[in-house]
């Protein structure tokens, strides 16, 4: 085998030598040929005019250079398909041709010639494309790498604009529930349904600017009006919010009452289950109490005249609804 | 009795018939030869039992009544199942020939097999060859008035078509090799299916090898398929675990291995080139020269198998595999180191072990730079298969894919490209055209040639007005397609009574149809090399064709003259064949046939000026960075080593651009730009010209030759 081998790189460099011999020879060949070859000045003085480059400098173009040009120019030309000016061109079209068509009874035909691939070693087959898979999958790996860490930023910032946004939508969720909680109190008072709820502002607000005398025994009234009043009301919301309200009663009878233990007990407990209650659906019960007790609607600001009224022109009880119709 | 009878509904209805079909029967009914009167000799009958073993005897019936009963049948069989030989002459023998009316046409793609396989069905018929069967190839035609098998390549069918274009004097045409799909099979298949429309009583048998017989039934709207099995031995695959560094290095090893290691039997390598071929030979040899004191590993013979080999070197291949060393000992082997010639046009007896490297040589050609090469690239799987049965024709064998099962499945095509997708098709173009063809873009090919290679194809023609501005031939196109040559050549030929040089252009032109007529062996460069200089002109490679054609016939062509010059005596014989055949057509033309005389200063010059008539549009130009730019497209490109140019002359023009490891022009002349510019002055029309050197140069000329018009007015 190493014998072989040895042979082979001797032929090789046999090989190699005589090509530069050849190299030189044509080299000599051209210095002739440049130097006898006569050209007529006005030739010369239009090439020099209108080729700046001095000709040394495009003789400095080793052969390894120019087969390299050689190879880049082919690849160039191979994939440069035969422009619309060409007169074959021209001719295929007035025989029919539609351009980008193939050819055939049914224009089913290759649309680009067969590439002409050269193969200058004699790496066996699957070699090349194995090594090229390695380098493809190389690249991939780092093409990977960098997608991902695009896609962590992506995703951080991502994060950061949805937390920013999140929080936007708490702060309106908070401010829309505080303004609704305010109405439905302003209400209740106004329209005499009186005693407190979870509905009205929390309780902090409540010992400071409300008092809580006026808590009575028809709290449980105020849930069964809430339901009557609110017939068409059989959303989840609509019962989360009676559930809500009955609760509250409870609650309040208990807190109103204060001379029930279990009154008591009960009204923490209610008291836990609103708290418990996320803000999104503690403001879904209030709209819905507004909307079924005072035909109310915070997001039109209009108080309805009847239930069929509000169906006819509220377009809905969330915010969203809203928005859609303003668009 | 039954079969009889059956034939006789096939039209055939004589006792002849019989006597081909049912040899016992005939032995009875007629002793008698009905092609010659004489009767049948011994050998005849030799021939005849061993014709009855092929696989295809037993299917000659139910072809018949598929034939009679279709205008279009398709037979698929495998190599060795002998539909080749036996189906042409049973059609034959069943009344598709009748002496004096009309015949039976088989088509081969190449034309050694036309010549052989004719000769061996004149055999087989027990006739005289170019009498009842003959062949007609380019440059060649043996048959007679009587002659109703005629074995022809399929471009000579396709010339034949161009004269007689509803094919009259064909009954029953048979296109075999069909699956090799060579471009002139593939237009006569397109023209044949317009031709069955005009004559329902023409049959077309379609032989296929492979297994796309599908795709030949769908083209010709769902003929039936006759399926005649081969005679094949199972093959075991191997396949490498991993991709081979080396190619060659690989096949040397294995074949080594299989010779130290396998059961007896004849090694077979599939490499690409002679070089190649000839490199792993003499590796193969030395590799095994180290068994030659072993008792267990036996003899080995290499040789190598390339279309360049000598005749006499090629009939090595089938010599027996050396014996043992001694008596007992083990037996030797041949080993065959081929191109793809071995893959189907040739069949060695006695293989058992295939080693396919995967790659061949193939023709491709680019329109986009106008270039023709056979490039080193991988087969299809089509190709492999076919490659590994070679193991098995004699017995079971086995077959060592260098690649990995891997590759065999992803990157190789299962069928290689047909050869329409690759070549070059102004000749197709002028025959399709002259054949009355009118609508080129939707002419039913099978597999269309990309648009690009027919724009390449029409540019050309009309730059040699072979076609006017409306893609209709002309005068001198028609006159171009009776001329069985590249258009380029036949304008080169129709324009040389213009220059005066008619003879010596016909001589250039013959020497250019045939294949290297100069050798170089590898271990006689030198003296080759010395040989070529004496006929060598220094204006190019055109001029020494003619040196040496005149050198040769002033030898008379002496067999020892040509050896002791280099010169293949084959390769003159058959130019001087063609020349001849070109001068008869020339006359039939109306093409003067004119010297200048050889003392008369312009003796060269005309003729250059007549080769650039025909070559105007393959011109390369030296580039001040001393390489050369093919004219138009700005190739990069290199003369080819063999040249017989001495200088670097600025403008050249060439037969061929090819790819190697480098571009290269090969056979190359100098000439004046003068002379491109009056000669085709509409090619040369610098308004349509890219920004090169060359266009700089050109303006030059057309300045100075404005300046030396004005002086002479």
């Amino acid at each position: 085998m190493a014998k072989r081998f040895k042979k082979a790189r001797l032929a090789a460099a046999a090989e190699t030598q005589q090509q530069g011999r050849q190299h030189h020879h044509d080299a000599d060949d051209y210095m002739s040929a440049a130097f006898t070859v006569p050209q007529p000045l006005s030739s010369l003085k239009a090439r020099s005019a209108l080729k700046p480059h001095p000709q040394e400098q495009q003789r400095t173009l080793s052969r390894k250079e120019v087969d390299a040009l050689a190879t880049d120019r082919r690849i160039e030309g191979l994939d440069t398909p035969i422009e619309a000016t060409n007169p074959g061109f021209k001719l295929l079209m007035k025989l029919g041709w539609k351009r980008d068509a193939g050819l055939g009874k049914r224009g089913a035909g290759i649309t680009a010639p067969i590439a002409a691939a050269v193969k200058q070693n004699r790496s066996g087959l699957g070699h090349e494309s194995k090594a090229e898979a390695r380098r493809a999958a190389a690249k991939a790996a780092a093409a990977e790498r960098e997608q991902r860490a695009r896609a962590q930023e992506l995703a951080a910032r991502k994060e950061f604009r949805s937390s920013m946004s999140g929080q936007f939508a708490a702060r309106r969720l908070a401010a829309d529930l505080t303004q609704a909680q305010r109405l439905v109190e302003q209400m209740d008072v106004a329209t005499g349904v009186s005693g407190r709820t979870p509905l009205w502002p929390p309780e902090p607000e409540v010992e400071v600017e409300a008092d809580d005398d006026g808590a009575d025994q028809d709290d449980l009234s105020f849930a069964a009006a809430a339901q009557a009043r609110g017939g068409a009301a059989t959303s989840a919301a609509a019962a989360t919010a009676a559930a809500a309200a009955a609760a509250a009663a409870g609650e309040e009878s208990g807190g109103g009452g204060g001379d029930d233990a279990d009154g008591g007990m009960m009204s923490e407990e209610l008291r836990a289950e609103w708290a418990a209650l996320s803000m999104a659906e503690q403001l879904a019960c209030c709209l819905q109490y507004l909307r079924s007790t005072h035909l109310y609607c915070l997001y039109c600001g209009t108080r309805y005249d009847s239930a069929g009224d509000m169906d006819e022109h509220c377009p809905g009880v969330a915010k969203d609804d809203h928005d859609a119709e303003e668009l | 009795m039954e079969r009889k009878r059956k034939l006789d509904v096939g039209g055939a209805g004589s006792s002849s018939v019989a006597a081909a079909v049912d040899a016992k029967k005939a032995h009875v009914v007629s002793r008698m030869n009905p092609w010659t009167g004489q009767p049948y000799s011994q050998k005849y009958y030799e021939i005849l039992t061993k014709r009855k073993t092929l696989p295809v005897h037993q299917f000659l019936q139910e072809l018949l009544s598929k034939v009679a009963a279709n205008q279009v049948v398709v037979v698929e069989g495998e190599t060795g199942s002998g539909k080749t030989t036996q189906i042409p002459q049973f059609l034959v023998e069943a009344g598709y020939g009748q002496v004096g009316q009309f015949s039976v046409a088989c088509t081969q793609p190449r034309r050694v097999a036309a010549m052989s396989i004719a000769q061996r069905v004149s055999d087989e018929m027990d006739v005289t060859l170019g009498d009842i069967v003959g062949y007609s190839i380019r440059f060649e035609i043996c048959t007679s008035q009587r002659t109703i098998l005629n074995f022809m390549t399929d471009g000579m069918l396709l010339r034949e078509a161009m004269n007689d274009p509803m094919l009259a004097k064909y009954k029953c045409i048979v296109l075999d090799e069909a699956h090799e799909r060579t471009l002139a099979t593939d237009v006569l298949m397109g023209l044949l299916k317009e031709v069955l429309k005009r004559r329902p009583d023409l049959k077309v048998v379609v032989m296929s090898a492979t297994l796309d017989a599908g795709k030949f039934q769908t083209y010709f709207d769902s003929a039936p398929l006759l399926k005649v099995p081969g005679r094949m031995f199972p093959v075991e695959i191997f396949y490498t675990p991993e991709p081979e560094r080396d190619y060659v290095e690989a096949a040397v090893r294995t074949v080594v291995q299989i010779h130290r290691c396998e059961e007896p039997g004849d090694i077979l390598v599939f490499l690409t080139g002679e070089l190649e071929i000839e490199t792993a030979c003499a590796q193969i040899r030395s590799e095994c020269a180290q068994f030659a004191g072993s008792e267990t590993v036996g003899e080995v013979m290499v040789y190598p198998l390339y279309s360049s080999l000598a005749p006499q070197a090629q009939q090595k291949i089938f010599r027996d595999a050396p014996g043992p060393k001694y008596p007992g000992g083990p037996p030797g082997r041949k080993v065959v180191v081929s191109t793809n010639i071995a893959e189907t046009s040739l069949t060695i007896d006695g293989i058992v072990y295939v080693v396919d490297p995967g790659f061949s040589k193939q023709k491709v050609y680019n329109p986009r730079i106008r270039v023709e090469s056979l490039l080193v690239s991988p087969i299809s799987r089509a190709s492999a298969k076919q490659r590994s049965g070679r193991a098995g024709r004699t017995r079971p064998g086995k077959c060592f894919r260098l690649y990995t099962e891997r590759s065999f499945q992803e990157e190789l095509l299962e069928q290689t490209y047909p050869e329409i997708l690759r070549s070059k098709m102004s000749t197709v173009v002028l025959t399709l055209l002259k054949l009355g063809v009118e609508d080129l873009v939707h002419f039913d090919f099978m597999d269309p040639p990309a648009p690009e290679t027919l724009m390449r194809a029409l540019e050309l023609l009309n730059y040699l007005g072979a076609l006017d501005d409306e893609g209709c031939l002309t005068e001198i196109g028609s006159q171009m397609s009776e001329l069985p040559v590249d258009p380029q050549l036949a304008k080169m030929l129709i324009a040389s009574p213009d220059y005066n040089c008619s003879n010596e252009i016909l001589t250039i032109v013959a020497m250019l149809s045939v294949p290297q007529v100069f050798m170089r062996p590898k271990e006689a460069a030198k003296e080759a090399d010395a040989a070529k200089a004496q006929f060598a002109h220094m204006d190019g490679d055109h001029l020494t064709f003619l040196n040496a054609y005149h050198a040769y016939k002033q030898n008379d062509g002496n067999k020892d003259w040509c050896f002791n010059n280099f010169i293949n005596t084959r390769s003159m014989g058959s130019a001087d064949n063609v020349r001849e055949q070109l001068s008869r057509l020339m006359q039939r033309l109306n093409l003067p046939l004119k010297s200048t005389e050889f003392t008369n200063r312009d003796y060269y010059t005309n003729i250059k000026k007549a080769l650039c008539a025909g070559m105007f549009m393959q011109v390369a130009h030296r580039e001040r960075s001393d390489h050369y730019l093919t004219v138009k497209d700005n190739q990069i490109v290199g003369i080819h080593p063999s040249s017989a140019l001495d200088s670097k002359p600025e403008w050249v023009i060439f037969e061929e651009f090819v790819l190697t490891s480098k571009n290269f022009i090969r056979t190359v002349t100098a000439v004046q730009p003068e002379w491109l510019v009056e000669i085709a002055p509409h090619y040369y029309d610098l308004s349509q010209f890219p920004e090169c050197e060359a266009k700089h140069a050109l303006e030059a000329v057309y300045r100075r030759m404005l300046n030396r018009q004005a002086k002479a007015d």
